[in-house]
């Protein structure tokens, strides 16, 4: 049995399903985000794990003990919240003892495992300091060595970067990421950043209205996405309105181009589909032929914008009056492409998606 | 050093009539409890000061204002903390319960108390007891809205979850989270309660008169028999008054933020 088991959990809110038939397994030491945007159920599901809310059907377990209407008080998981929720009448030291204190420790042992926790965040020198006096970023610190501090069985973290700037939660990002592995903790960790969870997780769960979309590695994630919401809400994507032409070659015409996609087609021939592109699957290429080789595909676009975005260049431009992006690396040897000059785009045969409605599983 | 706001003359005449206005009476009642005739003497503090009966009432006075203090916090800092987390729908049926002191006349509610409690399981009409309940009500109001806004000042939800994904069971993260958090509030309600239990008079009179006299129905005896007499007393209880509302100010105006988390920073 896996470290922890959430079977078909359920969760409404007078008439609105807030998590709906929710099915998971988690193994020791795992890091699991849960993704999705506002309202699409994950905080629910984060506090029906830690015991903030009942559930109205299914079960948890945890280590193999069932602990679903377990209080919150005594299930052993440490939760960080976005809001930091620092004791403001504890200094810092006497926050992160606090769970020890409770547990009714020896002194020495609790001063002992606040040292060890003050050092594993470097914030020896703020021990006597009281939350009002420390920034956003040291408080979320300290957050995370009071959860744990008492050696949980598992970690649970609601969106506890939102609060702070850009700079402090990529580094606070990756240092939450190297502490979770170097203790080994089962984390389940709650945000609607997609940066945030491709890069700090060994899988993610997208959700969407209470429902799982996919559960997957950031790159299944990313690269295979299973349905038209997981695909359109992680990363950008080009929706190109095509037409299934030889369903059984896997042709369509794309703004008057023929190009081909992976596999046979499960539409029939004339179907309006939408081909979904990522951006960094589009290149600008110098090539004599266009039509279809082995492995590429070739059309006809002209340049509308050129952005410089820092480390990448986004290029707008236009494939038969419909508007598409292209992010290429920049570089100090880049020619950049110019507006209004016609272009030549490629792009592999097995990057397009096939989108039909929404929330459907893509084929 | 913090900046003194300037005041413009207009308001510095407005603050002069207004202490004129305050001072003026209470400088009126000290001088005539000072004088007789044309000298100044202290006989009338010097009588009140050897009569035993003036320090009965005042511990009278004192012990019911303490024990209204604490059942007081005992009945509202619960049933607060349990609303704001659990019930928050029943607040505005609380704050309805808070507002009937203001709207029942003493007379009627001692009426009230007396029929209800001359007899039955509770028999306690004309002792202290009475009192002390009588007070816890007619003061509900002054404690609620103290506890109450220092329970909105702090995020009571989140630290709660806080404390009790930590192992914290009810009692302990009160005791040890949420009143260390609102203390000034809690220091707030209880001087008002406090102050306005030391003072009243209606209900003590009526309820137990000189069966366990209070020290305002001790000055009320005293100001028909000397008004001097009566005059110090006032000035006594105005010294009393002061200092209570000097601790209330002192509480109330501990630097912000100073038990609040900030999230911007």
């Amino acid at each position: 049995m896996s470290f922890l088991v959430l079977n078909q959990l359920k969760k409404a809110f007078g008439t609105a399903l807030a998590v709906d038939n929710f099915e998971l397994e988690v193994a020791k030491g795992e890091l699991v985000t849960f993704l999705g945007p506002s309202g699409c159920g994950k905080s629910t599901t984060l506090r029906i794990i830690a015991g903030f809310e009942t559930c109205d059907g299914g079960q948890i377990w945890m280590n193999q003990q069932e602990i679903t209407h377990l209080p919150a008080n005594r299930r052993k998981i440490g939760m960080v919240f976005q809001s930091y929720a620092l004791f403001p009448n504890m200094t810092v030291a006497e926050n992160i003892g606090f769970g020890l204190k409770l547990a009714k420790e020896k002194p020495p042992i609790i001063k002992k495992r606040v040292n060890e926790m003050l050092s594993l965040i470097r914030l020896e020198v703020l021990a006597q300091r009281y939350p009002h006096q420390i920034s956003g970023g040291q408080a979320q610190r300290v957050a995370l060595a009071r959860a744990l501090a008492p050696q949980p069985q598992l970690l649970l973290l609601d969106e506890p970067l939102s609060a702070l700037d850009a700079l402090i939660r990529r580094s606070l990002r990756a240092e939450i990421r190297q502490i979770q592995q170097q203790l080994g903790i089962t984390t389940i960790f709650v945000t609607h950043d997609q940066e945030e969870a491709l890069s700090l997780s060994d899988r993610i769960v997208v959700m969407n209205q209470g429902r799982i979309e996919q559960i997957g590695t950031p790159f299944e994630i990313y690269n295979y996405p299973t349905t038209n919401f997981v695909a359109s809400f992680i990363g950008t994507l080009n929706m190109l309105p095509a037409r299934v032409t030889n369903a059984a070659k896997g042709e369509i015409n794309l703004g008057g181009h023929t190009v081909r996609v992976a596999g046979p087609l499960s539409q029939s021939d004339n179907t309006e589909i939408t081909l979904a592109l990522r951006p960094e699957n589009l290149k600008i290429v110098e090539v004599e032929e266009e039509g279809l080789s082995a492995t590429e595909n070739f059309v006809h676009a002209k340049v509308k914008e050129v952005s410089l975005l820092g480390a990448v260049v986004r290029v707008r431009l236009s494939l038969a009056e419909v508007l598409l992006e292209l992010d290429m690396f920049n570089s100090r040897h880049l020619t950049l492409p110019v507006p209004g000059a016609e272009v030549k785009l490629s792009f592999p045969i097995d990057s397009g998606l096939i989108l039909t409605k929404p929330n459907t599983t893509i084929p | 050093m913090r900046k003194i706001a300037q005041i413009r003359p207009g308001g510095s005449l407005v603050l002069v009539l207004f202490a004129v206005y305050m001072l003026v009476p209470l400088l009126a009642t000290l001088n005539f409890s000072l004088t007789l005739g044309e000298n100044y003497t202290t006989v009338a503090y010097e009588k009140l000061l050897r009569n035993e009966a003036l320090f009965e009432a005042l511990w009278h006075s004192l012990l019911l204002a303490t024990l209204t203090v604490l059942g007081s916090l005992i009945l509202t800092l619960p049933t607060l903390y349990w609303v704001q987390l659990k019930l928050p729908q029943a607040k505005p049926l609380l704050e309805f319960f808070t507002l009937l002191p203001f709207i029942v006349p003493p007379i009627v509610m001692a009426l009230g108390l007396i029929r209800i409690y001359s007899s039955g399981p509770f028999p306690i009409t004309g002792t202290p007891q009475i009192l002390v309940f009588s007070y816890m009500m007619v003061s509900l109001p002054f404690m609620f809205r103290a506890i109450d806004n220092a329970l909105q000042s702090i995020d009571t939800h989140t630290l709660t979850e806080a404390a009790q994904s930590l192992g914290a069971g009810t009692f302990t993260t009160l005791r040890y989270i949420i009143i260390p958090n609102i203390l000034p509030g809690i220091v707030s309600g209880s001087l008002l309660v406090f102050s306005s239990a030391l003072a009243e008079f209606a209900l003590a009179n009526l309820l137990v008169g000189s069966a366990w006299t209070t020290f305002p129905v001790f000055v009320s005896n005293v100001g028909r028999a000397d008004g001097r007499q009566a005059a110090a007393l006032a000035v006594i209880s105005f010294v009393i008054t002061w200092l209570v509302s000097i601790t209330i100010l002192w509480s109330a105006n501990r630097a912000p933020g100073q038990n609040n988390i900030s999230l911007n920073r």
